[in-house]
């Protein structure tokens, strides 16, 4: 599970194994839907022969198709581990810091008017508690 | 006097501001908050695809480890014994020891799922952002000061003989300047650190859009292969026996399946992704050019993103039942 390239590279490599499986494998289901429009062109049921045939073509459709699931799976493993994965959530960490920031900053001006707002308050209390003593 | 120069210099902040902002942070609080959901339901269905890719590397490797009599069904060096932290399974070919699997396996793309979960905080960041109510909560905390300074001057007036009628009412007419003065300087600090932030993460945005694009595409090749399958099979199975209205049904059912898995396109979500961020990111920059189209471009992004969400949450619940 090294390090083996960028995403583009990756994806670009892997699609291109994956079209010639893909062309492979409609080629099988073409060659199955030819028995059944044989059959029906002549207006009699699938035969024990056009079965036999069917059953091996799926049987190589289902190879292709298990080479695709692994040539899929490789693939994810191998973007899980590109070179990108680690840079782009280095840099992605650090504005996510700049923006946390930015909430603790605005939260700070809430509560440096709150405690302006103490003080002002406890001084007209004191003031009006001298007042009072005065009077 | 005084107070003229307090009016003055308040003025003055106050043009600075109003000149600084230029728009306003809450235009941009719909579309903000809409890409975050969006952002939230494509790493919901990022999550179900890799943990239904990784079902299904565990089957193949069940199946290699059944199977294939090169591959040694052993624990992981140090492991399963008294003292061991950990009891692990590997499955290993003794000719490539150094690629032994553990099984069950990790999910397969565990850290493109960290990179979305960032994405997802990010964009829950600017929603925070332009929710903040710190303004609002400043401006009830300045008008109470102000309404305690009127008090304390009352107060020292009475005390002077002087009486309350000659201490002007200013907690009114301050307190909205300053108020308002506060709340553009919020506004600005909120539009810089969306400006900013943006800015910064837009070209890596993009770069992840390339892979997250690469991992919808394989991850959703995997549940068309088999959907496919099973839909090609079943209608063979019924050209096998054309009477059979269970097989009919059968048939019909699977093509419903696959058809439903073909309406969600996961690599245009990502792609939109990458699409409403740099539109938002424009948007940003420039507002009176690119705001209709910034939520525009979030607003269809968030479609797809809601459709490939419920397909990945359908096809996960579809597997487990299997």
């Amino acid at each position: 599970m090294s390090d083996i390239g960028s995403a583009d590279a990756i994806i670009t490599a892997a699609k291109a194994v994956l079209v010639n499986l893909e062309t492979l494998s409609g080629q099988i289901q073409g060659e199955i839907e030819a028995i059944k429009l044989a059959a029906a062109r002549e207006r009699r049921p699938l035969s024990e022969a056009d079965g036999n045939r069917m059953d091996a073509l799926e049987a190589d459709k289902d190879k292709v198709g298990d080479a695709i699931d692994e040539l899929s799976i490789e693939t994810l493993i191998k973007l899980n581990n590109s070179s990108d994965v680690a840079a782009i959530k280095e840099k992605l960490d650090s504005v996510n810091g700049g923006l946390s920031g930015t909430l603790t900053r605005l939260r700070k001006i809430a509560r440096t008017a709150a405690t302006a707002a103490q003080v002002a308050d406890g001084l007209a209390q004191l003031a009006q508690t001298a007042a009072a003593l005065a009077v | 006097m005084r107070g003229s120069s307090i009016s003055k210099r308040l003025c003055a902040a106050a043009a600075l501001a109003f000149a600084l902002a230029a728009c306003n942070a809450t235009d941009y609080a719909k579309p903000i908050s809409t890409f975050a959901d969006a952002t939230t339901a494509a790493d919901a269905a990022l999550t179900d695809l890799s943990t239904a890719a990784t079902d299904k590397f565990a089957q193949q490797l069940l199946q290699r480890a059944r199977t294939d009599p090169g591959i040694v069904v052993t624990q992981s060096q140090g492991d399963c014994d008294v003292r061991s932290a950990h009891c692990r399974i590997v499955l290993m070919d003794p000719n490539a020891p150094t690629q032994a699997q553990v099984y069950p396996p990790p999910q397969v793309i565990g850290d493109l799922l960290l990179v979305m979960g960032e994405i997802r905080d990010y964009a829950q960041n600017l929603a925070a952002i332009v929710a903040d109510d710190s303004a609002a909560q400043a401006q009830a905390s300045v008008t109470a000061t102000l309404g305690s300074v009127q008090t304390l001057a009352n107060t020292v007036a009475a005390l002077d003989k002087k009486g309350t009628t000659t201490v002007p009412a200013f907690a009114t007419p301050v307190g909205s300047a300053v108020n308002w003065v506060l709340g553009e300087y919020v506004n600005q600090v909120k539009l810089n650190a969306l400006r900013t932030a943006t800015r910064e993460a837009d070209p890596v945005m993009q770069r992840a859009v390339g892979l997250f694009e690469g991992a919808a595409f394989f991850g959703f090749e995997l549940q068309r292969r088999e959907l496919s399958s099973i839909a090609t099979k079943r209608i063979d199975d019924y050209s096998r026996d054309r009477g059979n209205a269970t097989k009919l049904e059968a048939a019909v059912a699977a093509a419903h399946a696959y058809n439903e898995l073909l309406t969600a396109n996961p690599t245009d979500t990502f792609k939109k992704m990458g699409a409403a961020h740099a539109a938002l990111t424009d948007a940003l920059q420039h507002p009176d050019l690119s705001l209709p189209q910034a939520i525009a471009a979030i607003q269809s992004f968030a479609k797809d993103a809601q459709t490939l969400a419920m397909v990945a949450k359908n096809l996960n619940a579809l597997n487990a039942k299997k």
